[in-house]
């Protein structure tokens, strides 16, 4: 089956040569829930940005659905994927429903039903139909990431990127957004997701991607990622993975 | 089209009308037209035709073209203090104006003014993008536009001080504060296309600006990257405010007024307050013409002194809300 996802020896460097992410190769298929670990710097958001066409590609290759990712219109590109950024910004107060909206610019269907449908099935599918009307910059940082994950869905993405959409959630939203994600991906998304959490890597990914100092350091499932001496290698913490109860239990830290 | 946005358009018709029969000579119109009807040559003809139709176009159309420019600039910076003015965008407009005219350049071809105008203003709201990245704060950003609007304006004054010209100071005057007043229908021709052109990109941008609401990065996964509209809005802007530059001067805060007057209205979506921008400018200038024009003195008020009445204290006002 053709990946949604497929990137070979992608490697990010700034203008002054700093090397940002050395040659990674992935694959996301449909209906697969990838997560993306590691430490703060480690380069998880460069390698989404760069997959997400924001920061430019110098070397290496990125399919999307099967296709050459340059050879995509932005348009035809914002059809396909999805990104849900890790500081959600709005440069104006803009009711909640709006900033959804704002998902079906590709489509150009605001404000034809098939678009009005989409926004209103997004913010029922994060519970944030009650907030439609209200200012967005009026909601606390976990509403906020809400809306903003309505908006990537409203956009019907068949891949989504998402970093540490988790991040500013308390813990039952947090797993209710990691359900969300697995809901979709049982619909034929393909997800692949930041997360620091790696309880919740473990419990809701596949398989786990861990970088380390801008490399790819280990790839599979999380039991075999998250093991005693990846931990100790990426995080320098003695952690080990129960997997009954798919919690990480660190024992110790340096 | 909403009731509002069609209530603006009523505006707009009743205050260009209102503009058309203002003025220092009481003519009566409806003799002017049938005078105009019958190809009858005669003083209310010439004056309606000449004196107060380019005029109450102009204003029309400045306000228009001033306003939707401000719009752009504060969707492009997301910043909500931008505007032409503001910025040093117009008065860098000014400049080269100022450089061609009195040098005598705007003589080897019909669009040499409005052109240098344009490339002041373009090179104005690139230097302005290049800050963006730099300056983090919006408040930094209308300070570097100060020191730009300080310098152009230095600099236009060198400039005229320097040209073979013995109204030198009366023109500082009339490129400073700006001004319809005295214009001609060649003068209405000369802007048309440029406005035009201008009008079209801005509104070619109008999704683009909505989607940069998010901030960039989020603009170019919705399928709307900046590096393919930046040229777009540089341009539009430049057209825009070169064009209503090399005609009427640097008019002041059209450009910041209007859009914030109407963004509640537009709950805040760029692409619309833009198409709203353009009538809102236009009632704004064509208001305060009439003004000037019944306002008791010796002497016309300048229009860019009105504006810049009611826009100084607004900036103030705005500076404030923003602080807190």
């Amino acid at each position: 089956m053709t990946p949604l996802l497929s990137a070979q020896d992608l490697s990010v460097h700034t203008a002054d040569g700093q090397v940002l992410l050395k040659p990674v190769s992935l694959q996301v298929h449909s209906g697969e829930v990838v997560g993306v670990i590691g430490a703060n710097g480690a380069g998880k958001s460069t390698l989404l940005k760069a997959l997400a066409g924001i920061r430019p590609v110098p070397n290496g290759s990125i399919q999307l659905a099967g296709q050459e990712a340059p050879t995509l219109s932005s348009l035809q590109r914002a059809q396909i994927l999805g990104y849900l950024e890790q500081r959600p910004q709005l440069h104006w107060p803009m009711q909640v429903q709006q900033v959804v909206a704002l998902a079906r610019l590709s489509f150009g269907d605001r404000e034809l039903p098939d678009g009005i449908a989409a926004i209103a099935a997004a913010l029922a599918a994060t519970s944030m139909t009650a907030f439609s009307q209200r200012d967005f910059l009026q909601l606390s940082e976990g509403e906020k990431l809400l809306v903003n994950l309505a908006r990537v869905l409203a956009g019907a993405p068949r891949l989504l990127l998402a970093d540490e959409p988790t991040a500013a959630l308390d813990p039952a939203h947090q797993h209710r957004v990691m359900q969300l994600l697995r809901q979709r991906a049982a619909a034929g998304m393909a997800v692949l997701v930041v997360l620091h959490d790696l309880t919740l890597a473990a419990r809701y990914c596949d398989r786990l991607l861990l970088l380390h100092k801008g490399a790819l350091l280990a790839e599979g499932t999380p039991a075999a990622v998250l093991s005693s001496a990846n931990l100790q290698h990426a995080f320098h913490i003695d952690a080990v993975l129960d997997t009954a109860s798919h919690a990480v239990i660190i024992r110790t830290s340096h | 089209m909403k009731p509002a946005l069609l209530g603006l358009y009523v505006l707009v018709a009743g205050l260009w009308l209102l503009e058309l029969a203002s003025g220092a000579s009481g003519i009566n119109l409806a003799a002017a037209l049938a005078d105009w009807w019958h190809n009858t040559a005669s003083v209310a003809r010439i004056i309606l035709f000449e004196v107060r139709l380019p005029r109450a176009l102009l204003a029309l159309l400045v306000g228009a073209a001033l306003a939707s420019s401000g719009a752009a600039l504060q969707g492009l910076l997301r910043n909500p203090l931008a505007s032409p003015d503001m910025l040093g965008v117009s008065q860098s407009a000014a400049l080269l104006a100022v450089c061609v005219l009195y040098f005598g350049y705007s003589r080897l071809a019909w669009f040499v003014l409005p052109l240098a105008a344009l490339c002041g203003a373009a090179l104005a709201v690139l230097l302005l993008l290049q800050l963006t990245r730099r300056l983090a704060s919006a408040q930094a950003l209308i300070l570097a536009g100060i020191a730009l609007t300080a310098l152009t304006s230095a600099l236009t004054t060198f400039a005229l001080d320097y040209a073979p010209n013995p109204y030198a100071l009366q023109e500082v005057y009339f490129w400073m504060l700006g001004s319809v007043a005295n214009r001609s229908n060649a003068e209405v021709l000369l802007a048309l296309p440029f406005f035009g052109v201008g009008t079209a990109l801005l509104l070619s941008c109008r999704r683009c600006l909505d989607a940069l609401s998010l901030g960039e990065d989020t603009a170019a996964t919705l399928g709307y990257p900046l590096s393919q509209y930046r040229w777009r809005l540089i341009v539009g802007v430049a057209c825009n405010v070169g064009a209503a530059v090399a005609v009427s001067g640097s008019i002041g805060f059209v450009g910041l007024i209007v859009p914030h007057v109407l963004r509640p209205l537009v709950q805040s979506q760029p692409g619309r307050l833009l198409w709203w921008s353009l009538p809102g400018g236009s009632v704004l200038v064509l208001l305060a013409d009439v003004l000037v024009q019944h306002l008791p003195g010796t002497q016309e008020l300048q229009l860019g002194v009105l504006t810049a009445l009611l826009g100084a204290p607004f900036f103030l006002y705005l500076l404030l809300k923003q602080r807190s």
